[in-house]
């Protein structure tokens, strides 16, 4: 199959429209416009909406609307943008329609920079509106992830009628790298529950509301049950060189490609290191964590935040083993340096190898 | 009393078709709405139903309902329903027109969906001139959350959060929507009607069934604001809420229409047809045919070259390090190329991160570049210490000041700033 | 009013379970041929209830009212069209005549 060198924002555009996307509403903002660029440049070669809204309220919105008549649509913004659209996301979800959110991650809190930052797990994994929803979360590390994750965001859009995200960060959005798509062009259906201006359709109804606290409640469980057994299904992660590992370094996204290189060169001097990279942050991918678990003997979470994924770890792994952590914010990436140091200095250290299970062993 | 039998009359006004003969998505009462006794949402309702019947688009209409009083229109209207965020209903309806053009959309507000925390979505669906209509009902106050202040709440009028009445001074004047939206140039037909006696409420039915055809017609954006009468909130009997509409809400607020282009207005034209699904992904550009064949890499060896190339912004930093990774995918390598888009960029270490390998690369950020292109004296100063022992610098700097033992240094003066055109080597310099 | 053994051109009915009294109707009237009941219906409202003669069938009560189905117009079949019918109303009549 042909390989070309892209950008990861260009390639999402185009693995979207090979999905059957056919709608695309956005908000300039760096570092994710060149994704809105794209859309603007392909959506209507191929007979689809492209428009650029008046602001990401306005965009999420139109998103609502857009998948409400039965088409596939997203959307692509950063930090600040996600924030304004979190109530339309909570109506999505709400409404059950199905939807694809990039977020291209910068410094935050506010205003922050327009670096690289991890900053938006919590507002993305942990549904960052109101209400008792969650939106299915996934990070490419590399190009070709950017593509293949966004052809999978739009099929679990609509398997689990849901709002799904593609988080990368702007490191993941600016680069390129050898991409391949494939060929054939996913036909856009339309579901039976849309709103099309139909005969067939003129019965239903897309809403959020359930005024009675029964319904309401038989509402939300039923939502719970669509998470519940995306968390049985659909939570993927990448093991790196696991087997036999003492020290196991977690990241995502740009984080994964510094570990990878870190456990690399900690290979070649002897030391047992490896890397899990969950691929899904919401479903987290607990079962790997707890399989791991049974045989390393320490975790290292390595973020571009203050300790967002960090408490997902520490969940998943519930005590069984001890987690570092390695924070660097504000733009900063973790420098190949300090990252291998930690490594070293924990592959050194005798901790046994089983952990009595009375005790409580997490630190950090 | 008629001496004329019940049989020789026929239904002349009766319940609209587009209205459900039971409100069942209604919890309770299910025959009769949730309105008050009086309010101006159930007659704009019926208004509408009339429309949709008469111009024959049941199937094809789609409501988009917002949050107020008339969050709850879904329970009425036999035709697609989609309820909508607090004032999103323009954009919501802007969406579902250009994704089912074919569908009429209608777009149902109140005063503060519309004219408060909307008003963004009206202005620019209305500047786009989006083939929808939008039904917008005006009582000046807010009524559905207890009868607060709205934008077009009247001067000295009392609210919950003008308890002493509007104040020019505190919350501004009352905002006239449909001289606003007439100033802009995409939209064909606003009008405002009031529900103040008869004959008004004879132009308004009319108003709101022209609203409906112009978007049938294809014609662009239609909007008719209609004074409605509160009962419940204005602490009046329907009857005196009319009153009031018609002898003191349309002094500040006049009836007419502030746009009609409809004569004139052309019909939108139908979207152009979609390509086939087999051309996609040659529209893309990713499709196969048309590929440069790769050079195996497997015969050239082991590669792993991390390069770096740095200079000021406009000097093709970026593009060198572009061309170089397409050259490396054209021999058959794994490849990386990073930028770095900070403020660097402003100043004079713009730089890009270029890798090649056989292997598939781990981090595509260089750390330690084997090669380090220098196209400025900044750069070379920045990023050299980064160069390990056994390594090799570009640069376009004439020295290089820095002391930095056993690297090998080859230096060219450019002719033009852009590109060099000779090189000269004096052997390996060691600094 | 009717003279006679004229028919009354119109004929009114007002849906007891729908109405709210709201008296929109009433005052709406041209000729005043709707009143409100003195008694309650079983959901507590006061209702609208036709007088029993003088309607013109105009339908401008159907119009003010602003319940869906709580008002019904009827007419004598073949009669010319009231002031306030829809265009679309009138143009069946005349061809229909």
């Amino acid at each position: 199959m042909r390989r070309q060198l892209m950008k990861g924002n260009e390639a999402i555009v185009k693995s979207a429209i090979l999905s059957g996307c056919r709608g695309f509403y956005g908000y300039p903002i760096t570092p994710a416009s060149e994704i809105t660029e794209a859309a603007a440049q392909y959506l209507p070669q191929v007979g689809g909406v492209f428009l650029q809204a008046e602001s990401e309220v306005a965009a999420i919105n139109m998103l609502y609307g857009a998948a409400a008549a039965g088409v596939r649509v997203m959307t692509a913004s950063s930090g600040p943008g996600i924030s304004l659209m979190q109530e339309g996301i909570s109506y999505m979800a709400g409404a059950e329609l199905p939807c694809v959110i990039a977020d291209i991650t910068r410094g935050g809190p506010g205003l922050g920079n327009i670096a690289a930052e991890q900053g938006d797990y919590h507002q993305v994994v942990k549904g960052g509106g109101h209400g008792n929803y969650r939106t299915l979360v996934l990070a490419p590390h590399s190009v070709q992830e950017m593509a293949d994750l966004t052809a999978l965001a739009f099929d679990l859009a609509d398997r689990y009628r849901n709002p799904v995200v593609v988080l990368a960060d702007g490191f993941i959005g600016q680069m390129m790298e050898p991409v391949e798509f494939p060929q054939t062009a996913t036909e856009p259906r339309l579901p039976k529950w849309a709103v099309a201006g139909t005969e067939e359709s003129r019965g239903n109804l897309i809403s959020s509301i359930y005024l009675e606290p029964d319904k309401l409640e038989a509402h939300v469980r039923q939502l719970e049950a669509k998470y519940y057994i995306a968390q049985q299904r659909e939570a993927r992660a990448e093991e790196w060189r696991t087997e036999g590992a003492e020290v196991v370094l977690v990241g995502y996204g740009i984080v994964a490609r510094i570990l990878k290189a870190v456990a690399a060169e900690a290979l070649a001097e002897g030391l047992k290191v490896g890397v899990l990279r969950p691929v899904t942050l919401y479903p987290f991918p607990t079962l790997q964590f707890q399989k791991l678990a049974e045989r390393v003997r320490v975790f290292v979470v390595v973020e571009m935040s203050n300790g967002q994924m960090l408490e997902d770890v520490r969940l998943a792994l519930n005590g069984a083993r001890p987690v570092e952590f390695l924070s660097r914010v504000g733009g900063n990436v973790p420098s190949h340096g300090e990252v291998l140091e930690l490594v070293r200095k924990l592959a050194r250290q005798t901790l046994p190898a089983r952990q009595p299970e009375e005790e409580c062993v997490g630190h950090v | 009393m008629s001496n004329a039998t019940e049989a020789e009359y026929e239904v002349a006004h009766g319940r609209p078709k587009a209205f459900y003969e039971n409100f069942e998505r209604k919890d309770e009462l299910q025959h009769q709405t949730h309105y008050c006794p009086g309010c101006g949402h159930g007659i704009v309702h019926k208004m509408l139903a009339q429309a949709i019947d008469e111009l024959g688009i049941q199937n094809r209409t789609i409501l988009i309902s917002p949050v107020g009083c008339s969050v709850f229109a879904y329970y009425y209207f036999d035709v697609g329903n989609v309820q909508g965020a607090h004032g999103r209903a323009p954009a919501v309806a802007t969406a579902v027109k250009r994704s089912q053009p074919q569908s009429i959309v209608i777009g149902y507000q109140g005063d503060g969906d519309l004219a408060a925390i909307g008003s963004a979505e009206i202005l620019h669906a209305a500047n786009r001139g989006e083939n929808i209509t939008i039904i917008f009902v005006n009582n000046a106050i807010y009524s559905m959350t207890g009868g607060q202040v709205a934008p077009t709440t009247l001067l000295g009028q009392r609210s919950t959060t003008t308890p002493n009445g509007r104040s020019a001074a505190n919350e501004g004047y009352p905002l006239h929507v449909s001289e606003l939206l007439a100033t802009l140039e995409a939209p064909v037909y606003i009008e405002r009607v009031g529900l103040g006696d008869n004959r008004q409420v004879a132009q308004a039915q009319h108003a709101v069934r022209r609203a409906v055809e112009n978007q049938v017609r294809g014609l662009g954006f239609s909007l008719v604001e209609v004074l409605s009468p509160c009962p419940t909130i204005w602490k009046m009997s329907p009857v005196e809420a009319q009153h009031w509409v018609r002898e003191v809400m349309e002094k500040t607020f006049p009836l007419g229409a502030f746009r009609d282009r409809t004569k004139d207005a052309p019909a939108k034209a139908a979207p152009p047809a979609a390509p086939a699904l087999e051309d996609i992904s040659r529209i893309l550009g990713v499709a196969d045919e048309g590929a440069v064949e790769e050079i195996d890499a497997e015969a050239k060896g082991a590669v792993d070259l991390q390069v770096r190339v740095a200079g000021f912004g406009g000097q093709g930093v970026l593009l060198l390090g572009e061309v170089l990774a397409e050259a490396g995918l054209h021999a058959g390598l794994q490849v990386s190329w990073l930028p770095s888009y900070g403020p660097e960029m402003r100043s004079g270490t713009s730089n890009c991160h270029v890798r090649l390998a056989r292997e598939p690369i781990d981090s595509p950020l260089v750390v330690h570049p084997d090669v380090l292109v220098a196209m400025n004296e900044p750069s070379l100063h920045k990023f050299c210490a980064s160069v390990p022992r056994v390594g090799g610098f570009f640069t376009t700097a004439r020295q290089c000041r820095r002391n930095v033992s056993g690297k090998t240094c080859i230096s060219w003066r450019a002719r033009s700033r852009m590109w060099p055109t000779s090189w000269a080597t004096d052997g390996p310099a060691t600094w | 009013m009717t003279d006679a053994g004229k028919r009354d051109r119109g004929l009114l009915r007002v849906d007891q379970d729908e109405c709210k009294g709201c008296g929109l109707c009433i005052e709406a009237c041209p000729p005043h041929v709707i009143q409100m009941m003195e008694r309650l219906n079983h959901y507590g409202y006061r209702t609208a209830v036709y007088a029993g003669a003088g309607c013109t069938g105009c339908g401008i009560c159907f119009m003010v009212c602003p319940e869906p189905g709580a008002i019904t117009v009827l007419r004598l079949t073949n009669r010319p069209a009231g002031r306030f019918d829809s265009e679309a109303e009138g143009a069946k009549r005349c061809a229909g005549n």
